[in-house]
């Protein structure tokens, strides 16, 4: 009994955290890929000798979240997620306006993308909704490289194609909002009808169908192409597929919650990841979205955009939560209990 | 009067009152009334004096004044009942005004004022025994009210919060047909369709097993019968979706068991016979249905057969001597008397898988792939892109409704009655044998689970020393370099100290709540009775996703906002590992005649000094049992916990999940084999200390 209570209080004392003291705080809401985030913070913390408190969900729950601390905001500033749920934060007024003396490197574009176009929200990085293609089982089952979203629905691919179930991903959300942008919203439906006879399974997580790519669980995985250009700097034989009718993207938010309890930590925040410093310190953890500083180095695994044919993607429209509920509802209604 | 309460059992002087007095006024003047802004872990020296009470506001010096004037109170003697009243109504008035105070102005409680809220509570405590509850027994009424208050505040309220979500808008607007529109928004009926699917024959699957092992591990003549005696360990220590991981290691599209076929019998493979080209092709079998179903089967039969097995050994051999010397066969005997008398516990076995079945969480999160259950929708009507809490606490109706069906069930049919012959008289040696025939097939089908099982573990084992499960069998220190290596502050070892400080402040909770409860439904009867055992019920049937979302509307808004924060994990892993420390108290208290408490009462001992120096020796090895195993269930707990963890409290079961989510899977067995490690020395250590083998009994309480 002693041996344990004895070992118990080692273990607690071995256990306690130690408190650091800095120049002022920030508090970060990180919607990126959990280490870019902590790449990201401890790279500002060190910069600005500032003490960062980093939390990280997906960009719907962080909405959410700044939508409940609404009267007594905890966060200071947002970074990254898609900008949909940035731009509606903008319209319900959560956000601070801040046009950053750094936006003039920014790309055009994305200086100011959001809804409210009041300078709410800034563009930081962009990535290319495409599939990936594991090459040596396409060598393997003898098929041809499919090039378009239409080739998918080609019954030679049965049961090969792996994508993330809307319901619980981002990612495939931005999927289904690109076929209805692309198709209109019937034919968009009767094409992922089609497309769920070939698909093998629907993940939970959007970035799990690259994965399985790379491993060769499957042959082909829908999802964003910066996801998959990881696996493949990791030697996995995969080929990227930006398809030919064109293909959605993100734009991933930087923003300072209104009422931020640290103003000017947090607009130093949004200068730094601005900078082509900032945003060359995803690409250290292997994060290839394209930067859109332009003097930022573009990592070479990124797909670039003007190299790629893209749609007119409306981050209003679809970004809405009508919107949103409604396609998801109707897929999760119409075709994910269909037999296969 | 006056004289029967002087000289009553368990008095107690002035002292204690202007005690309490006294930590309340220090908590009030040191320590943060409201909350602090980072945490209590993280704070500066200005952070910390912003937030005490007379800096925060003038109108809580109100409180210290009032506390200042309840001190001549304690020191001189009210006539009659006065001073009982006094302490009742004045503490109970002050506790209600703060309470009162934070609501209304959405304030977060700080630390200190939950320390002047003990003392106040302790304040009333003795208020009320003074008053004759309990018989004056000011400890035992200090108990009554704190279990109460745990009951209520984390219990009670989240299961409220959660009607509360289905039976008003967002708006505040009450809309009792909610529920409705909620569930027919989508399909809900797959979705419990499957869940009772799965519940069911998962509950039949493992009853069947669990007699399999049963008879086998007692009457059969094999050698190997001896291995089934160490097997119940392995669920218990192994966090519950490692076993669907390494499923999809075997099975999974790139698993072992697929390549080999495919290398047999794929398009190219060794023996496929002409005109049947690639009779094999990789498929992903596992991910639904069929995976989850074997996955809880693996992990839940160790407890059926823990059910089976205890009642089995304690029948009495003469029933079965006396069939076969009425010349009955051994099989007939085994189909005709054994199988009936173990009704009981055949019965308790299937409702016990039937609910495990259903509020598992981390199988079918691994390996659901479209087959969807409640406790994976739950978590993605919250986790996913919809952040929909009104469906989420819906679902978490239905699923709270269905368990506590099944648990009622139980409760009313077998109730007590399976666990009286746990620990029964031994038999004396005479035991039928298994027929034969019976014996030898037994003996294939517990070897090739044993078999299946090994593979399983040493391929969980060997996966994080793998480079790519599938792809490439080179060997490789890089998963566990990346967890173990890149210093304490990344990597695994936050999530991993987290777990650990978490589980060990939890464990000693857990135990000593646990053990009241036992002691108060056990050996008191009082009114509010009713509200405990209530509670406990509901401590055992809930599932941890339904306590995950309950938590999280519940205390993430004033007046008690910890959700973020370590106190909210360590509260749900404590809660979580309850049924343990209460059926252990219970079954240990039930065990020991009162006559011991009643002689020591006799002698003048208050309660508190018989609980103390009569009780807690004899309760010893319970609860150092029922310490160890709550530490090990808050190490391996994920269900509730993954709704509540975030960045900075990140735990063990929670960050592998997340790298199983994004297809990390080296790393993710590397971690949890490592885990599986960790908690099989402590069990071992654990029993080495106590003696003797205690966890065997304590999984009879799961």
């Amino acid at each position: 009994m002693k041996k344990i209570s004895a070992a118990l209080i080692v273990l607690f004392l071995f256990t306690s955290v130690t408190t650091v003291f800095a120049k002022g705080r920030l508090v970060v809401y990180c919607s990126n890929e959990p280490f870019a985030c902590q790449a990201v913070a401890d790279a500002f913390a060190k910069k600005f000798d500032v003490k960062v408190q980093m939390t990280r969900s997906g960009s719907g729950s962080t909405y959410a979240k700044i939508l409940a601390e609404k009267e007594n905001p905890k966060g200071d500033v947002w970074y990254a997620g898609t900008l949909d749920p940035h731009s509606q934060a903008g319209v319900n007024g959560l956000l601070e306006p801040y046009a950053s003396p750094m936006l003039k490197e920014i790309g055009e574009e994305f200086r100011n993308p959001a809804t409210s176009k009041q300078h709410h929200s800034a563009g930081v990085y962009a990535g290319v909704l495409g599939y990936s293609v594991n090459t040596d089982v396409l060598k393997e089952k003898k098929l041809d490289m499919p090039r378009s979203w239409e080739d998918l629905t080609k019954s030679e691919y049965k049961g090969l194609i792996q994508v993330a179930s809307p319901q619980s991903s981002g990612t495939a959300y931005t999927v289904l909002a690109t076929m209805v942008q692309l198709k209109g919203e019937e034919e968009a439906f009767k094409y992922l009808a089609r497309l769920h006879q070939n698909v093998n399974q629907y993940t939970k997580s959007g970035s799990a169908p690259g994965k399985a790519a790379a491993r060769g669980e499957t042959m082909i995985g829908i999802g964003f192409l910066h996801d998959h250009a990881l696996q493949k700097s990791n030697g996995f034989p995969l080929e990227l597929v930006v398809p030919s009718e064109g293909t959605g993207y993100e734009i991933g938010g930087l923003s300072i919650i209104k009422g931020a309890r640290n103003m000017e930590n947090a607009k130093r925040f949004v200068d730094f990841m601005l900078s082509a410093e900032g945003q060359e310190v995803p690409q250290r953890v292997k994060m290839f979205q394209v930067p859109t500083n332009v003097n930022a180095n573009v990592p070479k695994e990124a797909i670039r955009l003007d190299q790629v044919k893209l749609i007119d993607y409306d981050f209003v429209k679809y970004g809405s939560e009508k919107m949103r509920s409604h396609l998801i509802d109707r897929w999760a209604k119409e075709i994910k209990p269909v037999k296969r | 009067m006056n004289q029967r309460i002087n000289t009553a059992p368990g008095e107690i002087g002035p002292w204690v009152l202007l005690s309490w007095i006294s930590i309340a006024l220090a908590a009030y003047c040191l320590l943060p009334w409201t909350a602090l802004e980072y945490g209590l872990t993280d704070f500066t020296k200005e952070e910390w004096l912003n937030a005490l009470g007379w800096k925060f506001s003038k109108i809580t010096l109100i409180l210290p004044l009032t506390l200042a004037a309840l001190v001549p109170f304690g020191l001189i003697k009210l006539p009659g009942r006065g001073t009982g009243w006094f302490f009742t109504i004045a503490s109970g008035t002050v506790i209600g005004a703060v309470l009162i105070g934070f609501v209304t102005t959405q304030t977060s409680m700080g630390l200190g004022c939950g320390v002047v809220m003990m003392c106040l509570a302790a304040l009333f405590a003795v208020g009320i025994s003074e008053l004759g509850f309990q018989r004056g027994d000011t400890f035992i009424a200090g108990a009554v009210i704190f279990v109460v208050f745990m009951v209520v505040a984390f219990i009670f309220f989240p299961v409220w919060e959660i009607f509360r979500n289905v039976l008003f808008t967002k708006n505040g607007e009450f809309a009792p047909l909610q529920f409705f529109q909620i569930i027919t928004s989508f399909g809900v009926g797959r979705v419990v369709w499957n869940t009772l699917m799965l519940a069911f024959t998962v509950g039949a699957a493992t009853t069947i097993c669990g007699i399999v092992f049963a008879l086998y591990s007692i009457r059969a003549t094999s050698r190997i019968r001896v291995l089934i005696r160490v097997f119940y360990i392995l669920p218990i220590i192994t966090p519950p979706f490692v076993v669907g991981m390494s499923l999809i290691l075997l099975f999974g599209r790139a698993g072992m068991i697929n390549d080999a076929l495919m290398f047999l019998l794929g398009p190219q493979g060794l023996f496929t016979p002409a005109g049947a080209q690639g009779i094999f092709e990789r498929s992903g079998y596992i991910y639904g249905f069929s995976g989850i179903f074997l996955a809880q089967v693996l992990s839940l039969t160790p407890v059926s057969y823990m059910v089976i097995s205890g009642m089995l050994s304690s029948i009495n051999p003469s029933m079965e001597e006396a069939s076969l010397t009425m010349r009955a066969n051994r099989g007939k005997t085994l189909w005709n008397v054994t199988l009936p008398l173990l009704r009981p516990a055949i019965a308790n076995s299937f409702l016990l898988g039937m609910i495990s079945s259903a509020a598992d969480f981390g199988n079918p999160l691994v390996l659901g792939g479209e087959y969807d259950v409640l406790s994976t929708e739950i978590y993605f009507s919250i986790a996913g892109a919809q952040l929909d809490f009104a469906k989420a606490s819906a679902l978490g109706l239905i699923l709270l409704f269905l368990s506590l069906t099944v648990f009622f069930i139980q409760r009313k049919w077998i109730g007590k009655k399976s666990y009286v012959t746990v620990t029964g008289v031994e038999t004396s040696g005479n035991v039928t044998p298994l027929p034969v025939g019976m014996q030898r097939c037994m003996t294939v089908f517990v070897t090739l689970w044993f078999v299946l099982v090994g593979v399983l573990y040493v391929s969980i084992f060997l996966g994080g020393f793998v480079k790519q499960w599938g792809a490439d069998y080179t060997l490789t220190l890089s998963h566990h370099l990346e967890l173990w290596s890149k210093g304490l502050g990344s990597g695994a070892w936050p999530s991993f100290r987290n777990s650990l400080t978490y589980a060990v402040v939890a464990a000693p909770l857990t135990t000593l709540v646990g053990v009241l409860i036992a002691y108060i439904l056990t050996r008191k009867q009082f009114w509010g009775r009713g509200i405990i055992d209530f509670g406990t019920v509901l401590i055992f049937a809930i599932p941890g996703t339904v306590v995950g979302v309950a938590y999280i509307l519940a205390f993430n808004t004033p007046p008690i906002e910890i959700t973020g924060t370590a106190i909210i994990l360590i509260i749900t892993m404590a809660i979580r590992a309850m049924p343990v420390g209460i059926r252990g108290g219970m079954s240990a208290l039930s065990q020991i005649s009162t006559n011991l408490e009643e002689a020591s009462v006799l002698q003048r001992a208050g309660s508190l000094k018989t609980i103390w120096s009569v009780l807690l020796p004899l309760l010893k090895s319970t609860i150092v049992s029922s310490m160890a195993y709550s530490f090990i269930r808050a190490m391996t707990t994920v269900s509730a916990v993954i709704f509540l963890a975030t960045a900075g409290t990140d735990v063990a079961t929670t960050y592998i999940l997340s790298r199983v989510e994004s297809g990390d899977t080296g790393v993710a067995v590397a971690y949890g084999s490592v885990l599986i490690f960790t908690m099989l020395i402590f069990t071992l250590l654990v029993q080495f200390i106590t003696g003797r083998s205690r966890t065997e009994k304590q999984v009879k309480t799961f």
